[in-house]
């Protein structure tokens, strides 16, 4: 491998352990740019999750580090600057992004997207930056008519939801930035973006994949169901047959920005990195159909499908594609006539999608899980660790339950079946003061030891800590006394903000991709 | 062969309104009766305890009008639900709540019921702060006491080691509530006619060890009611 020396400039990545950010990642490294990956405290365990992602892409992550290549440093996009020594930044390429869509208890989606944007702008201003290149999204054009530019939208439009309006928020803030002269600013707008075209992998499985989640949860519900009965469900869709899903693939999205990010001459401009042939609702619909051997869903126009009106499978149907149903009834088209230029002189091509591709990605889905498997194995971001290391202390200290009983000890929890599945809290005063993960030489005063399922159900206050105890299914060692004290002082405050795994699924995934 | 038995759930008239009740007998005769008081509510206690249900359903098999209920608060007894966090940051230092009296009138509400609907020669059965409550319950003399993992190092018992009433105590090795030494002690200084007992990994929970808890009750108040003393030493 070459040996990449400073002098060529760094391009610092955020989110680079995130679902497009290891596929940027891996283009640019590929394309021997030198790259500074800001990874969030604690860096070993984002070093590890970069080194697995990038394996699972055939990127030897020690090899790029090894040579100079890649820099890990630690940061978060919305604290202080990291510390990159005398590494000389080139330009910033912001992926680092929350994709939520509702407002969160820690502030996001604008905290990550719009704080956080700011803040790397901010940076970019101390390190005399003067190349930024911003992952924003296709949909920051809101409720729109007629075609998208690519360009600026600088009317405010209505938008769907928080997410789109926090990038279109970022977009401004950077928009604004890039007026000084001789700065340059590349703002690049995925739509959907789904698994590798060649292999389906995805490692984020929002968006379209919530349809085909639901479309397995009826198929789970008529698994026992004569064929001619699973083929004539009755399942109302809102949405119109003709409109488009606009889907596009991880590796193109990431082979384009590799290509722009590296020439100047690309760079500058808003590149809508949409599919100009995406498949329909329609087409869609019957590739899931097909893969889950069901049938009978059916469009219908939004007006005429009243939430009242719902049988029991388009409730749960609806439920579970609650987030994303716009999309089904709202497709804008674009101008890509940017990326268009790109794709004729850098011959990319963004890929048809035949039925058996949209399988594909359904497929790898059902292989991990629909993201679960991933956030088992990892160590930094499962849902366990969001409870403990997010939802426990922000909700403890808007606690009445912990407020008023006042408890000072030092307790262990034991998840036996989550990889490194061990936490200590300490409270003091009936106030969360740390939380440590790991096996660590810290004396507890007593300590509960359980399995995830266990756990969840804990969390959800709905079932009473003594039968846990009672049926083995927890145990508590230590000091027992305060241990039954403080289970049911757990369980008061699990009434209190009961808290689901589903809960975190998607904050835990968010973890990864963003900070 | 147990005994097919009959549960009755029955609404207990208190202070606060009625009480969650649940009367287990035989079909056949029954000899005694027996309450049953459960543990503190702010360690989980409630009528659907391990040890509480399979002791109700083992004595009325064995001849017994059982009585369990639920404290004020609990399940759906009537009263405001047990405040944990009000109440905790006491009961986390000492082992006793602000509310302790007035769980004891609950039990003493129960003990009236059972005395004017089935009056029957009576055994006081309590299991950790049960085992309290039935101790501080005003009545001219039960029959038999039976005090399953007393919770001596929190609450006071100084009255009952006095009391000449035939008793069973049962502690549970590695029991947190009555810790092995104390126990010891606490079991020697009580006056006969006495029986103790102590069950090897039962620490306070008894899991798998609610058959030879009913077992051993069973065969005390037999003892005790054939022969008017309880004989049996441990």
């Amino acid at each position: 491998m070459r040996r990449v020396t400073p002098s060529d400039g760094y391009i610092l990545v955020t989110g680079a352990t995130g679902f497009l950010g290891h596929y940027v990642l891996a283009e640019l490294l590929g394309r021997h740019r030198s790259c500074i990956a800001l990874l969030r405290p604690p860096i070993e365990h984002a070093r590890e999750r970069l080194a697995a992602l990038l394996h699972e892409i055939a990127i030897d992550h020690d090899e790029y580090v090894a040579s100079g290549a890649l820099t890990l440093v630690e940061g978060d996009i919305t604290g202080a600057p990291p510390d990159i020594r005398d590494l000389p930044v080139r330009s910033i390429l912001h992926i680092a992004a929350s994709t939520s869509f509702a407002p969160t208890a820690d502030g996001d989606p604008a905290r990550t997207n719009v704080d956080g944007t700011e803040n790397v702008l901010r940076w970019a201003d101390a390190w005399g930056v003067s190349e930024f290149h911003l992952i924003s999204t296709a949909y920051v054009c809101g409720e729109t008519e007629g075609t998208v530019r690519e360009a600026a939208h600088t009317v405010q439009p209505r938008f769907h939801n928080h997410y789109e309006r926090s990038k279109w928020e970022a977009e401004r803030l950077c928009m604004r930035w890039a007026n000084d002269n001789g700065r340059r600013l590349t703002v690049y707008r995925p739509s959907i973006i789904v698994g590798d075209f060649h292999t389906g992998r995805a490692t984020r499985f929002g968006g379209i994949y919530l349809s085909a989640r639901a479309t397995e949860m009826l198929h789970r519900i008529h698994i026992d169901s004569p064929d001619h009965v699973r083929r004539a469900l009755s399942v109302r869709i809102a949405g119109r047959a003709d409109g488009r899903q606009n889907i596009v693939p991880v590796d193109y999205v990431a082979r384009f920005i590799g290509c722009v990010a590296g020439d100047p001459a690309h760079q500058n401009r808003v590149y809508h990195l949409v599919h100009p042939d995406a498949p329909t609702n329609g087409e869609i619909k019957e590739v899931f159909e097909h893969y889950f051997k069901i049938g009978g869903g059916r469009f219908v126009e939004p007006e005429h499908l009243r939430d009242d009106d719902l049988n029991e499978l388009e409730r749960q149907f609806h439920d579970a594609t609650a987030s994303i149903r716009h999309y089904l009834q709202d497709t804008p088209a674009f101008d890509r006539r940017h990326a268009e230029e790109i794709e004729r002189t850098e011959a990319i091509v963004c890929p048809h999608y035949a039925a058996a591709d949209v399988g594909r990605l359904i497929r790898h889905a059902q292989a991990a899980g629909w993201g679960r498997r991933r956030q088992q194995k990892s160590r930094n971001t499962s849902e366990c660790a969001e409870y403990f290391e997010s939802f426990l202390p922000t909700r403890m200290a808007e606690s009445h339950v912990a407020e008023t009983t006042a408890v000072t000890a030092t307790i262990r929890f034991v998840i036996e079946d989550e990889p490194n599945g061990e936490w200590t809290c300490f409270f003091n005063s009936g106030v969360l003061t740390n939380v440590r993960r790991g096996p660590n030489g810290i004396a507890e005063d007593f300590g509960y030891r359980t399995n995830r399922d266990v756990f969840w159900e804990a969390t959800t206050g709905r079932t009473h800590p003594q039968e846990f105890f009672l049926t083995g299914k927890a145990e508590v060692f230590g000091d027992v006394e305060r241990a039954l004290k403080m289970a049911m002082i757990l369980h008061a405050f699990a009434n209190e903000f009961p808290c689901h795994i589903h809960d975190l699924e998607h904050r835990a995934e968010e973890s990864c991709a963003n900070k | 062969m147990r005994e097919q038995v009959i549960r009755e759930y029955v609404r207990l008239p208190n202070a606060r309104g009625a009480l969650s009740a649940e009367l287990c007998y035989p079909l056949a005769r029954t000899t005694f009766a027996c309450l049953i008081a459960n543990p503190h509510p702010h360690m989980g206690g409630r009528m659907s305890n391990n040890v509480v249900t399979h002791l109700a359903a083992s004595l009325a098999a064995g001849g017994a009008v059982t009585l369990r209920f639920d404290y004020a608060g609990v399940g759906n007894s009537d009263g405001p639900p047990v405040d944990v966090a009000a109440s905790m940051a006491a009961f986390w230092k000492t082992g006793r709540a602000p509310e302790d009296p007035l769980m004891i009138e609950d039990a003493q509400a129960a003990l009236d019921w059972l005395r004017r609907n089935r009056p029957l020669p009576l055994v006081l059965t309590g299991y950790s702060f049960g085992a309290y409550a039935v101790t501080q319950l005003t009545y001219e003399e039960p029959d038999a006491f039976i005090l399953i993992s007393p919770t001596i190092a929190q609450h006071d018992f100084g009255a009952f080691t006095r009391c000449a009433v035939p008793k069973l105590v049962i502690g549970g090795e590695g029991d947190f509530a009555t810790p092995d030494g104390t126990f010891e002690s606490w079991a020697a200084a009580l006056t006969e006619p006495k029986t103790v007992r102590r069950v090897v990994g039962g620490n306070h929970f008894f899991r798998d060890r609610e058959r030879d808890i009913a077992d051993a009750c069973l065969a005390f108040i037999r003892r005790v009611l054939a022969d008017g003393v309880d004989l049996a030493c441990p």
